[in-house]
């Protein structure tokens, strides 16, 4: 927890004070959690604002200060889940779409990757973007929350409120299906050039 | 099967340090509190209104049972000022009346 409980008590109270500092310490992993389900920055603000919104006005129906933070990212999800709906729309870029060069950085992240990470970050977010597009919106947040910001099965039970197995297998799915689009991009193009 | 595994949990970790947190604007905590103040407002003015509403409505409902369980009182209305026996007194005033013995009139006839 970043926060004390008596904070969060505070802040169901209506003080105003405390909520201030609950946005503050929370919001910078908010707003990457949102960041990395939504996949545009230009809007990353405006979700983790509705997230906080959502916060506000239904603190007082926390059941205790102990289920702040899986209520927190439930919130979150919530709201990229949302915005990822009304956009109707995938992220840009498709596996279709990559260049070249983003394979070969994709290729290259294997085996070195501490030197590709940090030159093509673009490429990478594009790269990995590419293919959680080709899960569902629900099982992209799923997969990011698990894969990327590392929550583990129980927490993701408490945010989901779904049975542990259930997730297992949705997980596994979505991942296979990942796993996939990403065999398939680094197989070797056919030779189309056979004499 | 396996390398792939690998290499994509690779992948997603370096997509979590390709995507870091985007940095906050200093216009963050503005904007999100005109948010509250807006919803706020809409809020309270529509619990103003519901309850502006409750009461109206309570009042009809108040004012439709007093109505219901009030006692009726009758209104004098000049048609219906005399009971009938007073009407018929009005009409054949006693003194007009000649007192007859019920057994004489009918051995008269």
């Amino acid at each position: 927890m970043l926060v004390e409980f008596d904070l969060i008590e505070r802040a169901r109270g209506g003080d105003d004070a405390a909520f201030n500092q609950i946005v503050m310490a929370y919001r910078k992993r908010v707003l990457g959690i949102v960041a990395r389900n939504i996949g545009r920055p230009e809007d990353v603000e405006d979700v983790g604002q509705e997230v906080f919104l959502r916060l506000y006005f239904s603190l007082d129906q926390l059941r205790s200060p102990e289920v702040f933070e899986p209520w927190l990212y439930r919130l979150t999800v919530n709201a990229a889940y949302d915005y990822l709906r009304k956009q109707k729309r995938r992220p840009e870029s498709r596996m279709a779409d990559l260049s070249e060069q983003q394979l070969l950085v994709a290729d290259a992240l294997a085996g070195k990757k501490s030197q590709a990470e940090h030159q093509n970050a673009t490429n990478i977010r594009e790269f990995t973007e590419a293919l959680l597009g080709e899960v569902s919106e629900e099982d992209r947040i799923l997969l990011t929350l698990k894969e990327v910001e590392g929550l583990s099965l129980k927490e993701l039970e408490e945010i989901y409120g779904a049975k542990e197995n259930a997730l297992k297998v949705r997980l596994f799915r979505a991942r296979q299906r990942v796993l996939k689009a990403y065999e398939d991009t680094m197989k070797p193009p056919a030779d189309g050039n056979k004499t | 099967m396996a390398n792939s595994e690998e290499k994509l949990d690779q992948l997603f970790g370096a997509y979590r340090e390709a995507c870091p947190a985007p940095p906050i604007s200093a216009n963050f905590m503005p904007g999100l509190w005109r948010q509250i103040d807006k919803r706020r407002t809409l809020t309270w003015k529509l619990k103003i209104y519901s309850r502006g509403l409750v009461t109206a409505a309570l009042a009809l409902c108040m004012t439709m049972f007093a109505l219901q369980w009030a006692p009726v009182q009758v209104t004098a209305s000049p048609v219906y000022s005399k009971t009938y026996l007073e009407a018929l007194e009005d009409d054949n005033p006693v003194e007009l009346l000649a007192y007859t013995e019920g057994p004489a009139m009918l051995q008269q006839q």
